[in-house]
C-alpha cells in the first residue's frame, strides 16, 4: 500500500505543472554572433546579431542586427532583450568579436559572463576586429551569405589553413587567468570593398591588445607550436637578388611541422630558447621552375632554410616587442624551473629571453612536375 | 525475511561497494584537492586511496570477528542491548545524515547547472522517492540494480579521454611538489572524504557469499577502482585546466565537458552531468538502506521497509534545510566529522575492545 | 506493490459446488438413470438417446450430439452392437477409450467432453466410450510470428494437435505432460509441459501450486490463467512468454521451461520468462549468426528509440536546445516556430492519433485497414503539417518511434513500452534531461526488482552472468552456445559437447 502511495506521489508530483526552467527553442531569440566596442565614458557597446528563419515556404533567412550601450555586457544584454520580442539567448553564439579600443583596454571583463552563465556557449570563435568590431556586422551581409556566418566561416577556413590559431572563448580562459602565458587572437579587418578579410592575429599580453601579426606571421607562430594539424602555406622570398619579380619567390606547404623547443638557463642567468627540427616541405609553386637534380634541391633547401629562420626571428622579436608570451616560456620556467622563476620580473624579463630558431627545410615533394 | 534470499555474491559486493564510493564528490573533487595540493592533486588522491584502503583493512578485521552479524547486530553483542542500541542509532543517524548530505550537494548543483528555477525541494523529493522505491528492498535486488547501473562508469571513463586528448598541457601539473606534502597530505583528506562508502561493509559483510579473504579481495578492487578513476579525472582536469582556472571553477569535471562539440551533439555536460545523477542515486540507495536497515533493526522487528517513510522524511527535511551556502558549508564540515568518528575512531575502538574482551561472534554456518 | 493484490487473491476458499452432489453413484434403474442425466444436462434438447440391446439387456446409449463424432459412434458402437449382441461389452467395442464406471459424475463429465456413454437397466455399471469429435483448422503459420525462413507451422486451437506438433519434434520419453482441469464452470483442460530431467523441479512445483491454486469458474484462454499466475500484475511489463509457434515451445522447453496449452486457444505460455526473451524470434536462428547478430542488435535498439525518442525531442526543444549542434537548431527551429502548443501536447497528439489509426486499422477488415493507413498515414500527417498544428519534425518522431514500437517481435512488450513512453513524456516536459534520467531509473529498478517465476526479469544482464550475454544482445555462433541460459535454473546446464572437432582434425 505503501509503494502505492509513493508511487502515486511521484507521479502526482511529475504531473504538477511545474516545468519551472522551460525555455523552449519556440520562444527564443538565437543571437548568432555578438561585438563589443568601446563607448564613451567607460560604457560598452554591444552589438548583437540575430538570425531569423523564416518558417514554411523555403525562404532565405535574415539577420537582424541590434546595438545598445549599457555598463556591462550583462546588463546591456538586458537591455536589447527588452527591445526585441521574445527571449534573447545566447547558447548559440557562433562568433564573439571585440573592437580594437575594447581589446586595448581588456577583454575579459565582457567575457566574464559567457564563463559564469551555465547555459552559455563555450565554444563561439572569438576575434578582434581593426577598428570597429559592430562595422562588422552593420555589413550584414557579404555575398550571398549572412554576416555572422560569414565571420565564423572565414575564421573557420582560416584555422583550417593553418593560418589562425583555433581560438574559442574557453580556450583562452587557462591562457587568460594564468601568468606566464599569452595568447593571438585572430584579427579581422573590413576593407574597402565592405568585406571581412582575416588578416592576421593580434597579441595580447595579460587581456590587452598589444601589437599585431600579418598572415605570414601567424603561421610561423603556429609553427613553433605546433599547432598545424594538417599543412600550411608559406611563400618565401629565397632570391632577393631577382628584385620584386615572381621569379624571386618559392611557395610550399608545411606538412605537419614538427618542432623541439628547449628552454635553457645559462648560468648568467639568461634565458635561451631553442627551437630545432626540420620542416618537411611541399613545393607548390616554384616559378623560377629548376628543381631538376639533387644538388640544385639541396641548394633551395639550404636556402629555404636560411630564410625561414630569419623569418621566425623577426616574428619572436615582434612577439617580445609586444611583450606577448604566447609561447608560454613564462609557464614553462614556473613548471620546471619553480626558482628561477620566482626571481624573475617577467614584465621585464621576457624581453631579455634569447630565441634561437634552428629550422631546417627539407623538399620532399615537388608536385606532378620537378 | 529468509537470510538465504538476502545474500549477495562477491562480485556483487564489489560493485555495491564501488557504486557506494563513486557518487556526489566526484565533479567537485579535483577543485578541491587542487586548492590545497596544487599540481599534485591526482597524489593526493592516490594518498587518498591508500588510506582508504588502510581503513578497510580495520573495518574488515572488526567484521571478521563477529562473521555473520551486522554492526547493528555485533554492536549489541559488544556493548550490551542499551550501549549497543545507542551506537547503533549514531551509525544510523550518521548513515541518515550521509545521504540527506548527499542530497544538499546533489540539488545544489542541479539547480546550478540544470534547474535554476526548480524548487530544490522538489529536486529532493524526486530523489528520495525515487530511491526509496529501490531501498524498500533487499540488498540482492539492491546489488543487482548497481551491478547493472555500472556500465555507466566507462562512459565516464571515454568522455573524459576524450576530452584529455583534445586539449591538454601536461605543464599545469608541474612543479609537482609545489605546495609541498603537507599540503599534499591535506588533500587527500578532503579526496578521503569523497572516497568513503566503503564502510558499507559493516553493514553487508555476513549477507555476502564466500569466505573473508574473498570479501577483502573484492572491497579491496572496488576501492582500487575507485582511486584509479578518480585520480586519473583529477589528472585530467589539472592538466586541462590552468592552476587558477581551477580555482574558480568548482566542477572542474563538467565544465570541461562544456566547450566539447561532436557533430551530432554539443553540451556533453548535460548527458554527463545525466548519468552522474545515476551515481548519485545509487549512493543514496546504499546510505539510506543503511540507515533504514537500522531503524529496521531497532524500531520494527528487523523489517526494513516500515522505517522507509519516516527515514525518508527526516532526510528531506534535513537536505531542505540547507538552502544556503553556509549551511552546506556546515554540513560538508559535520559530515567530515561525522564520517572521520564513525568510520576511522568507533571501528578502531570496537576492535581494539573486541580483542581486549576477547567478545566474538560465532562463527557463519 | 504486490501487497494489495494480495489481499484480493486471499479470499475465503469457498467449497466448490461440484456438479451432481446429489447423486453421486449410477442408479440400477435405466430410466432413473436417463432422468437423472437429463436433470443434470438441463434437458438440454441436442442430448440423444438411442436404445440398443446386449446381452439381451436393455440399454441406452447417451451422448451430445455436436460434440461426439458421429462416425465412430456408429463404428465403434452402434454397429458392433447389432451384429454380435453378446458377449463381454470390452470385447465387442471398438474403441480406444473404454472405461466402467460407477460414478455419476464422470459420467456427466465424459459426455460434456464429447464421449459417448452406455447404461444397461440393472446394473450399476455405465461405460464411457471416446467418441470425441475432433474438429481442427489447417496447421497455418500464426500470421503475428511469421518468419522468413523457419517452420511455417503453428499450433492451433486442439490441445491434441498441439501436442502432436510438439511430440513429434521433441521424441524423447522425458517430454512430461501434465493436465489440468481450471475453471470451476468451465472446466477447461490445461497441459503442462516440461522436460524432467530439464527443468528445475521447484520451478515445476511451483508452476503446479499457482495453476492448483485458480479458483474460478471461468477460464477463456491461457490469457486468464496468466493473470492469475504471474508474480507482479501491476506491472505492465509481460512476465510470461506467448507464441504460437512450435518450434519456438520445442526451443523453451529444451532450455528447461515450462510451457503451458490451453483447449480452445493456439496460444502456449512458457515461464519463466526474461525481457530478451520477447526480443528474440527464430528469424535469429535461421540466418547466418552475424547477420542474426545484427539484426537482433537492431531489434534491441529500437527498444531504446521506441522508449526515449519521443521524450528526448520534447527535452531537447523545452529544456536544452543548446544540445543541438548549430546547422540542425536552426532548422528544427523554423519548423516548430509557428506551432501553436508545447511540445508535449503535440507530441501526445500525434501518438494518440498514431495509436487510434493502429487500432481502426485492427479492427477492420484488411481491404477498409489498408484505407485507414492511407487515409491515416498520409492525409492527416500532410494536413495536419500544413495546417500548423504539428511540426515536420515532431511527425518523423512520432513516426521513427511508432515504426521502433512496431519491431518488437512480441505484441505484448510493444504495447508496453508504447505505454511507457507516456509518462517519459511528462517526466521530459516538467524536468527536461533530469526528468528522463529519473523516468528511467524508475522504470529500470522496476525491472530489476521485476521476477517471472523467480527468475529475475533482466537476466542475465541484471543479475549479470556474461556466459549467458552471448545470446542476449547478440547471438553467437549455434557451437559458441554450449551451454543452457541459466536464468530457468535447468538441471543439466551443457547443451553441445564441442561439435567442430573435424575442423582441428583437418587443420593438423
Amino acid at each position: 500500500m505503501k509503494q502505492i502511495m509513493l508511487f502515486l506521489a511521484g507521479v502526482s508530483l511529475l504531473l504538477l505543472p511545474g516545468c519551472w526552467d522551460q525555455s523552449s527553442l519556440r520562444d527564443a531569440r538565437l543571437i548568432y554572433g555578438v561585438a563589443f566596442d568601446q563607448a564613451p565614458q567607460g560604457k560598452v557597446k554591444t552589438t548583437i546579431v540575430i538570425r531569423n528563419m523564416p518558417s514554411g515556404d523555403r525562404k532565405n533567412p535574415s539577420n537582424e542586427v541590434h546595438s545598445v550601450i549599457g555598463n556591462t555586457a550583462r546588463q546591456t544584454r538586458d537591455l536589447l532583450d527588452s527591445n526585441i520580442s521574445e527571449k534573447l539567448e545566447t547558447y548559440k553564439v557562433r562568433a564573439l568579436l571585440f573592437g580594437k579600443e575594447v581589446a586595448k583596454k581588456g577583454i575579459y571583463p565582457h567575457l566574464d559572463v559567457f564563463y559564469r552563465d551555465p547555459r552559455a556557449s563555450l565554444n563561439s570563435r572569438i576575434a578582434v576586429v581593426d577598428g570597429e568590431a559592430s562595422q562588422v556586422f552593420y555589413l550584414r551581409r557579404v555575398g550571398d551569405t549572412l554576416i555572422a556566418e560569414h565571420v565564423d566561416e572565414v575564421l573557420e577556413s582560416e584555422e583550417d589553413a593553418g593560418i589562425l590559431p583555433k581560438t574559442n572563448v574557453q580556450s583562452i580562459c587557462s591562457l587568460l587567468l594564468e601568468p606566464g602565458q599569452d595568447f593571438l587572437i585572430p584579427l579581422l579587418r573590413k576593407t574597402e570593398s565592405e568585406e571581412v578579410a582575416a588578416v592576421g592575429t593580434a597579441l595580447f599580453h595579460g587581456q590587452k591588445w598589444t601589437g599585431e601579426f600579418n598572415r605570414k606571421e601567424s603561421v610561423l607562430y603556429l609553427m613553433l607550436t605546433n599547432e598545424i594539424e594538417k599543412k600550411a602555406q608559406l611563400t618565401i622570398k629565397i632570391h632577393p637578388q631577382h628584385g620584386e619579380n615572381p621569379t624571386s619567390y618559392i611557395t610550399i606547404d608545411m606538412l605537419k611541422p614538427r618542432l623541439k623547443r628547449e628552454v635553457k638557463i645559462s648560468p648568467s642567468g639568461g634565458v635561451d630558447v631553442i627551437f630545432s627540427g626540420t620542416v618537411y616541405a611541399k613545393v607548390v609553386e616554384f616559378p623560377e621552375n629548376n628543381l631538376t637534380d639533387s644538388d640544385r634541391l639541396e641548394q633551395i633547401n639550404h636556402e629555404l632554410s636560411r630564410a625561414l629562420t630569419l623569418e621566425v626571428k623577426n616574428m619572436l622579436d615582434k612577439m617580445q616587442q609586444a611583450n606577448c608570451d604566447a609561447l608560454s616560456i613564462g609557464r614553462h620556467l614556473a613548471a620546471f624551473h619553480p626558482e628561477f622563476w620566482k626571481k624573475q620580473d617577467w614584465e621585464k624579463d621576457y624581453a631579455k629571453v634569447r630565441f634561437h630558431p634552428r629550422i631546417k627545410v627539407k623538399i620532399l615533394e615537388t608536385g606532378i612536375t620537378y | 525475511m529468509k537470510i538465504a534470499d538476502n545474500t549477495i555474491t562477491q562480485g556483487q559486493f564489489m560493485f555495491f561497494i564501488l557504486q557506494t564510493q563513486i557518487g556526489v564528490g566526484v565533479l567537485s573533487l579535483p577543485h578541491q584537492v587542487q586548492s590545497s595540493a596544487k599540481g599534485a592533486g591526482w597524489i593526493s588522491v592516490i594518498i587518498a586511496g591508500l588510506a582508504s584502503q588502510l581503513i578497510i583493512l580495520f573495518l574488515w578485521a572488526l567484521n571478521k570477528r563477529f562473521p555473520s552479524s551486522t554492526i547493528y547486530e555485533f554492536l549489541t553483542q559488544l556493548f550490551g542491548k542499551f550501549t549497543g542500541t545507542i551506537l547503533g542509532l549514531a551509525y544510523v543517524s550518521y548513515a541518515i545524515f550521509t545521504s540527506a548530505d548527499i542530497l544538499v550537494l546533489f540539488s545544489d548543483i542541479v539547480s546550478r547547472w540544470i534547474l535554476p528555477a526548480t524548487p530544490r525541494w522538489v529536486v529532493i523529493l524526486i530523489v528520495i522517492v525515487t530511491c526509496m522505491y529501490m531501498a524498500v528492498e533487499n540488498l540482492r535486488n539492491i546489488a543487482r540494480f548497481l551491478v547493472a547501473t555500472s556500465i555507466l562508469i566507462p562512459v565516464f571513463l571515454a568522455l573524459a579521454i576524450y576530452s584529455m586528448m583534445v586539449n591538454m598541457n601536461v605543464d599545469y601539473i608541474f612543479p609537482l611538489t609545489e605546495a609541498g606534502w603537507l599540503d599534499i597530505i591535506k588533500g587527500s583528506q578532503k579526496a578521503l572524504f569523497s572516497m568513503v562508502g566503503f564502510e558499507l561493509i559493516l553493514l553487508a559483510y555476513p549477507l555476502v557469499e564466500g569466505n573473508s579473504g574473498g570479501k577483502l579481495k573484492a572491497i579491496s578492487l572496488a576501492n582500487l577502482l575507485v582511486t584509479l578513476l578518480y585520480s586519473f579525472l583529477t589528472f585530467t582536469c589539472l592538466v586541462i585546466f590552468s592552476p587558477r582556472e581551477i580555482e574558480v571553477i568548482p566542477e572542474p569535471l563538467l565544465y570541461m565537458l562544456k566547450s566539447f562539440t561532436f557533430n551530432v551533439i554539443e553540451r556533453i555536460d548535460l548527458i554527463f552531468l545525466s548519468i552522474w545523477s545515476v551515481s548519485v542515486f545509487t549512493t543514496f540507495i546504499s546510505y539510506i538502506f543503511m540507515g533504514m536497515m537500522g531503524l529496521g533493526q531497532y524500531f520494527h522487528k528487523g523489517n526494513h521497509k516500515k522505517a522507509a517513510w519516516w527515514a525518508g522524511i527526516i532526510c528531506f527535511v534535513l537536505a531542505v534545510w540547507a538552502g544556503q551556502p553556509e549551511k552546506i558549508r556546515l554540513y560538508d564540515k559535520i559530515f567530515s566529522i561525522g564520517s572521520f568518528i564513525m568510520i576511522m575512531v568507533v571501528p578502531l575502538l570496537l576492535l581494539g575492545w573486541s580483542y581486549l574482551f576477547k567478545v566474538k561472534g560465532e562463527t557463519s554456518t | 506493490m504486490r501487497s494489495i493484490f494480495r489481499g484480493r487473491k486471499k479470499r475465503k476458499s469457498e467449497p466448490t459446488t461440484k456438479v451432481g452432489d446429489t447423486t453421486t453413484r449410477v442408479s440400477s434403474s435405466l430410466q432413473e438413470n436417463i432422468d437423472n442425466i437429463n436433470e443434470k444436462l438441463c434437458r438440454s434438447q441436442d442430448l440423444v438417446f438411442r436404445s440398443i440391446e446386449f446381452n439381451g439387456k436393455k440399454g441406452v446409449l447417451v451422448f451430445i450430439e455436436p460434440l461426439t463424432d458421429q462416425n465412430q459412434v456408429l463404428k465403434a458402437i452402434i454397429q458392433p452392437l447389432l451384429k454380435v449382441r453378446e458377449g463381454k461389452l470390452e470385447e465387442v467395442i471398438i474403441a480406444n477409450y473404454l472405461r466402467q464406471t460407477e460414478s455419476f459424475d464422470e459420467i456427466i463429465e465424459h459426455l460434456v467432453r464429447g464421449d459417448s456413454i452406455l447404461l444397461f437397466s440393472r446394473s450399476e455399471q455405465a461405460f464411457i466410450v471416446g467418441t470425441e469429435a475432433t474438429e481442427k483448422r489447417n496447421l497455418t503459420e500464426p500470421d503475428n510470428e511469421a518468419v522468413v525462413r523457419g517452420p511455417h507451422d503453428g499450433l492451433v486451437e486442439n490441445i491434441k494437435v498441439n501436442l502432436y506438433n510438439i511430440r513429434h519434434r521433441i521424441q524423447n520419453p522425458n517430454l512430461t505432460v501434465k493436465f489440468f482441469r481450471v475453471g470451476a464452470e468451465t472446466r477447461s483442460k490445461l497441459a503442462m509441459l516440461y522436460i524432467r530431467n530439464l527443468a528445475h523441479p521447484d520451478l515445476v512445483k511451483e508452476v503446479e501450486k499457482r495453476i492448483n491454486a485458480i479458483r474460478t469458474d471461468t477460464i477463456m484462454s491461457p490469457g486468464f490463467v496468466t493473470e492469475f499466475m504471474e508474480d507482479c500484475p501491476a506491472s505492465p511489463f509481460p512476465q510470461v512468454l506467448y507464441t504460437e509457434r512450435p518450434d519456438r515451445v520445442v526451443s523453451n522447453l529444451m532450455e528447461g521451461r515450462i510451457v503451458m496449452l490451453g483447449e480452445g486457444d493456439p496460444t502456449a505460455v512458457v515461464v519463466p520468462v526474461t525481457l530478451f526473451a520477447f526480443y528474440q524470434t527464430p528469424d535469429d536462428y535461421h540466418s547466418r549468426w552475424m547477420i542474426g547478430s545484427f539484426v537482433r542488435f537492431v531489434r534491441l535498439m529500437s527498444f531504446l528509440i521506441a522508449f526515449l525518442l519521443p521524450s528526448l525531442y520534447i527535452a531537447i526543444v523545452e529544456f536544452h536546445p543548446e544540445v543541438l549542434p548549430i546547422s540542425l537548431i536552426y532548422s528544427l527551429k523554423s519548423s516548430i516556430d509557428t506551432i501553436p502548443f508545447p511540445a508535449i501536447i503535440e507530441a501526445l497528439l500525434m501518438e494518440l492519433t498514431i495509436e487510434l489509426i493502429r487500432e481502426a486499422g485492427i479492427r477492420l477488415p484488411s481491404r477498409v485497414g489498408q484505407t485507414i493507413g492511407i487515409v491515416g498515414g498520409l492525409v492527416i500527417g500532410d494536413a495536419v503539417v500544413r495546417a500548423g498544428l504539428v511540426s515536420n519534425t515532431m511527425l518523423i518522431v512520432v513516426a521513427i518511434t511508432a515504426i521502433s514500437s512496431f519491431v518488437v517481435p512480441s505484441h505484448e512488450l510493444s504495447t508496453a513500452i508504447r505505454v511507457m513512453r507516456f509518462p517519459l513524456m511528462v517526466a521530459a516536459f516538467s524536468f527536461g534531461f533530469f526528468g528522463i534520467v529519473v523516468g528511467l531509473i524508475i522504470i529500470f529498478m522496476h525491472l530489476v526488482k521485476l521476477e517471472s517465476f523467480g527468475t529475475p526479469y533482466l537476466a542475465p544482464f541484471a543479475p549479470l552472468r556474461v556466459k549467458d550475454l552471448k545470446d542476449t544482445f547478440i547471438r553467437l555462433p549455434i557451437w559458441k552456445l554450449n551451454q543452457r541460459p541459466h536464468d530457468p535454473h535447468p538441471q543439466r546446464m551443457k547443451q553441445e559437447e564441442p561439435s567442430r572437432g573435424w575442423k582441428k582434425d583437418e587443420d593438423s
